[in-house]
């Protein structure tokens, strides 16, 4: 009786297997260039609704199946796929093959190592700046500089992807750190926007009299912790440069006096009413909640944030003014950066038909995709978004990347985690300074 | 009768062919390259020796880790366990309902670790939770405010918890199938000689179920000196490393330290602490079995 | 001791038992009521979030839903092929099932019931596969299947997951089988009956509880397993249902209604198995052979 029960189940197995299998063989196999019967129909079609100027030209191209891999889309899946249809209707003759990858625990920098070091069939995928350098030492990333397209986005941003003179990546989302504030709030209790950190701290000192928490920052992901610092790290990284390069190689330390001072400085505020000592407990999501139902005023955050305020529709007026980094007397400096960049992998068989796809990425009508459906900002020049307007106007100012991002990875990682027990006591400001410098000794 | 001696084995091969096809190169793979300094992203590495090994035991942050593994060993074998045979005793009884019980204990150990984590952080939430909302409610207020995976000193026993609860179904199930197995006519011969069910429990299900229990103590040892999933979905191994297991230290070590090479050798030497537990464990529960059956 | 016979159901002798079971199993239904509430607690939540609107999620994570909000689970069976998934899932899942239960069960029938040396080694052998943490395989598998054109098939990944299983299946199987004395196959075996046989028409039978008990436990794994497909199943036609839960993680916004109705359909199915392997677990009978 069991045996019966076991063949058929064997049986059932095999017989779907083959089944499946056999539908699998019939799509072609994604690193070779050749034509499958599938792709050539979809050309053919589309071609026919083409301008009929190029329809002879590129139905005579043979069909090419790009890879593209990402983790980088929006949570109803709309972007990428509308630009992707954008980026195959203008080019006809070429399929992209849309792989997502998950980034929930940032497991998306492993998989994609994984699948560069065995040479994966990919095409263009998407970097983290974090991994961008060690991919370029392994030789992964093809070299573009001086491509056409790399003219559509300003200087800045083609100098964060730039290598030792080259460059491998095209700037891909460009990211801002504000302070967003409940600006009806504000406005009710005749509270004005700080220009330096002195008159930040005495607004938390007024907002946290009224009962009401002055600044939420979710920190049970350990993400956003280095938001939390903003407003004091920026301004170590701005008033100190080469601090962060000259920890790198050894000729400063965690430990130096100039950043425990700053490290202090964090520690007192979290000590203090400015902050809510929930927050510790609160994730990312949870965090805009709280700010959207008014227990609390501001929040440090990207341009990202919008989104999830957003879906909470709040009831009264989301404004955003730059971070106080600066104390009375100092220059100001903001935090700007390009937050991913999209690369084409070195042993790519369709080197062209990869460039066409970061020269339609690039192009205004690509870029608009990404700014429309993300509520994300992109550094290519002559794109926004307009609901990200009073972002805009924080990307004017003299601004240094994010402070974290400098960092060594796993000593970023320690601060990250560090944050969360400064915020809630548990360490201070020496103890963290030995963890992180002990961290930066890890390097090899 | 050559063909007697060899049969044996072509029962086994199947098994041994099939899990070596898998783990033999793995194997060998990872014991070379926790011998270099790979990062795991390019394709050259160096060969460094014992150097990674001898790091491993000078690492102060390692010995706190290791630490918090014992917590998890301790505090999840003990309560899973005395939890699931408590459970499987109660269920072994025909009464009305005992399937829906059996279907609804079980539930937990169904749904995947990303949902769980998800759940408690909502039910564990400071603000909106459920259960500091009920705290507050049944006049718990100081037991209400607790941060429960935020507090570095609560947070690990939030998470060992959660555990439990989560695969307390598993263990109750193997009891289940153990309790099952145990010949009925057994307990009626010790009612006629006037044993109760305290007496019952203690010496024929308990004994008998001798196979069940050494299958769950080795299983949950195993899965907690391991545990991963749980703690890196719920806090990350945060706040700080509070809640942080060596499996945990393993990926941060090779992925967001990028040296692939130590990462590994801390798995290797994790790996060999969880056999030389687990081993011991089987030699002196394989003992018992055979001396009570 | 321990002998094997025929079912003989449990009977209580009635009168004197019978007051003092009423008592015993009001206090016995209390305390797994109390159980079952604990369990099902954030089984509501899931529900209840995956009928809610995402703004509504937003403002107010846990209170009921003002409007049930059915929408979800139409959105998420479009969006992410659940017939297509769940039959990805369903095949590796079962055809690993097949593949361990049948290869682990004859191993360790081997080491239990056909007498020889090495039993013991081999036993212990199996629990090495056990330990290893399934992060250290796959770089070096991914390799091996990439160049053995593995990857993307259904077969590569029932492979895995049975390799993953058969630690779990010999050591909960060896572990079971002993029990049954030995007498059982000794005494087939004088009838002439060869191993596979014995295997098969006499032991086996007897391990029902097991094992329903592990392929409930077994195909779980390979049922939530989202890490391996992750890696090894790049196309959209193959990925497995769990896979489709990471497809609602947005960058920086997730829809968490929509996370939770995938989940939902993602454990509807081992629950349905549980169920209907539950009710094939035959009560108290470790039916077999005569005793003495």
């Amino acid at each position: 009786m069991k045996k019966k029960l076991f063949t058929a189940f064997l049986t059932c197995a095999i017989v779907i297997g083959l089944m499946a299998g056999c539908g699998n063989n019939t799509t072609a196999s994604d690193s070779t260039p050749t034509a499958t019967p599938a792709a050539a129909t979809d050309s053919g079609t589309d071609a026919a609704t083409a301008t009929p100027a190029s329809a002879t030209d590129d139905a005579d191209k043979t069909p090419v199946t790009i890879t593209y891999y990402t983790w980088v889309q929006s949570a109803d899946g709309e972007y990428p796929q509308n630009m992707i249809d954008g980026f195959e209707a203008k080019y006809p003759w070429i399929t992209v093959d849309f792989q997502m990858g998950s980034n929930t625990g940032g497991e998306y920098s492993e998989t994609q190592a994984i699948k560069l070091l065995a040479g994966d069939g990919i095409d263009v995928t998407t970097i983290k700046p974090s991994d961008y350098q060690q991919y370029i030492d392994a030789g992964y990333l093809q070299d573009i500089t001086g491509e056409s397209f790399l003219s559509a986005y300003n200087a800045a941003a083609i100098d964060s992807v730039t290598s030792a003179g080259k460059v491998y990546g095209i700037p891909f989302a460009e990211d801002v750190v504000g302070i967003v504030y409940n600006k009806t709030m504000f406005e009710a209790n005749g509270w004005s926007v700080p220009t330096n950190r002195e008159e930040y701290l005495a607004l938390c000192d007024a907002i946290a009299a009224t009962g009401v928490t002055p600044t939420v920052q979710g920190i049970k992901d350990t993400w956003t912790t280095g938001q939390e610092g903003m407003v004091f790290m920026q301004n170590l990284y701005g008033q100190n440069p080469d601090i962060f390069t000259n920890i790198n190689n050894g000729t400063a330390k965690y430990t130096d006096a100039v950043v425990v001072e700053t490290l202090q400085e964090m520690q007192d505020f979290f000590a203090s009413d400015a902050v809510s000592p929930e927050a510790a407990g609160l994730t990312y999501d949870q965090a805009a909640s709280y700010f959207v139902t008014e227990k609390a005023a501001m929040m440090s955050h990207g341009e990202w944030i919008m989104g999830p305020i957003n879906l909470g529709e709040p009831e009264f007026e989301v404004g955003v003014f730059s971070l106080p980094t600066n104390k009375a007397g100092q220059a100001h400096i903001g935090a700007v950066e390009v937050g991913q960049y999209q690369s084409i992998v070195a042993s790519s068989q369709h080197q062209e038909e990869s460039k066409l796809f970061l020269d339609y990425i690039s192009s205004a009508e690509g870029a608009q995709y990404f700014a429309d459906t993300m509520s994300n900002m992109t550094p290519v020049i002559g794109v926004s978004n307009a609901s990200l307007n009073m972002w805009a106007e924080l990307l004017s100012e003299d601004s240094l990347p994010f402070y974290y991002d400098q960092m060594y990875s796993g000593a970023q990682s320690e601060f990250l985690k560090q944050m969360q027990l400064l915020y809630s006591g548990d360490t201070t400001a020496d103890e963290m300074a030995a963890a992180l410098q002990a961290a930066q000794d890890m390097k090899e | 009768m050559k063909h007697k001696k060899i049969e044996p084995y072509l029962f086994l091969i199947p098994a041994i062919l099939l899990v070596l096809f898998i783990y033999l190169v793995p194997f060998i793979f990872s014991i070379v390259i926790s011998l270099t300094n790979w990062n795991g992203i390019s394709r050259s590495f160096n060969f460094v020796g014992i150097k990674n090994y001898i790091e491993i035991f000078q690492t102060k942050e390692l010995q706190d880790v290791l630490k918090n593994n014992l917590i998890y060993f301790v505090e999840i074998v003990t309560v899973q366990n005395i939890l699931g045979i408590f459970l499987a005793v109660l269920l072994q009884e025909k009464f009305k309902g005992k399937n829906f019980f059996r279907a609804v204990l079980f539930l937990p150990t169904v749904i995947c670790t990303v949902a769980i984590g998800f759940i408690w952080n909502l039910m564990l939430d400071p603000v909106s939770g459920f259960v500091p909302g009920m705290l507050s409610t049944l006049g718990l207020e100081k037991l209400s405010k607790v941060l429960w995976l935020a507090d570095s000193k609560v947070a690990i026993h939030t998470i060992s918890l959660v555990n439990v609860w989560q695969w307390v179904g598993q263990s109750m199930v193997i009891y289940l199938a153990g309790i099952l197995s145990i010949d009925r006519s057994l307990y009626e011969a010790c009612s006629i000689d006037g044993a109760g069910k305290g007496a019952k429990f203690w010496k024929i299900t308990l004994p008998l179920m001798a196979p069940s229990l050494t299958i769950n103590i080795i299983v949950t040892t195993i899965g907690t000196l391991k545990i991963y999933d749980l703690p890196f979905i719920m806090t990350g191994g945060g706040p700080g490393h509070a809640t942080e297991s060596l499996a945990i230290n393993v990926y941060t070590s090779a992925f967001v330290y990028s040296r692939m090479g130590y990462g590994t050798a801390i798995s290797i030497a994790l790996f060999v602490f969880v056999l030389i537990v687990s081993l011991i464990q089987l030699i002196i529960m394989r003992r018992r079995e055979d001396a009570v059956l | 001791m321990s002998s094997v016979t025929k079912a003989i159901p449990y009977q209580e002798p009635k009168e004197k038992q019978k007051s003092k079971k009423d008592a015993y199993s009001v206090v016995n239904y209390i305390i797994l009521s109390a159980f079952s509430l604990i369990a099902l607690v954030p089984f509501f939540i899931l529900v209840i979030v995956s009928l809610k609107t995402r703004s509504d999620f937003m403002k107010h994570p846990l209170s009921l839903p003002s409007t049930l909000n059915f929408q979800n689970y139409v959105t998420v069976f479009t969006r992410s092929s659940i017939v297509r998934s769940f039959l990805n899932s369903a095949v590796i899942t079962a055809g690993s099932l097949v593949l361990e239960l049948f290869v682990g069960t004859l191993a360790s029938y081997a080491i239990t019931k056909m007498n020889f040396k090495r039993a013991g080694f081999f036993a212990a052998l199996f629990l090495i596969p056990m330990i290893f943490p399934v992060q250290t395989i796959t770089i070096p598998v991914y390799v091996i299947y990439k160049n053995l054109g593995l990857l993307n098939s259904y077969i590569g990944m029932i492979i895995i997951y049975a390799a993953i299983g058969i630690p779990m299946v010999v050591f909960m199987m060896t572990s079971f089988m002993k029990t049954i004395p030995f007498q059982i196959s000794e005494s087939a075996k004088i009838d002439g009956a060869s191993h596979f046989v014995i295997y098969a028409r006499l032991i086996m039978p007897l391990m029902k509880p097991v094992i329903s008990t592990l392929t409930v436990i077994c195909g779980l794994t390979a049922w939530n397993d989202f890490y391996l497909p992750q890696i090894m199943l790049t196309k959209t036609t193959l990925k497995t249902l769990p896979l489709k839960i990471y497809d609602f993680f947005g960058q920086y916004t997730s829809d968490w209604t929509l996370i939770c109705t995938c989940i939902v359909y993602v454990i509807v199915p081992i629950i349905i198995l549980y169920c209907f392997l539950q009710r094939n677990i035959i009560d108290g009978v470790a039916a077999g052979a005569v005793k003495g």
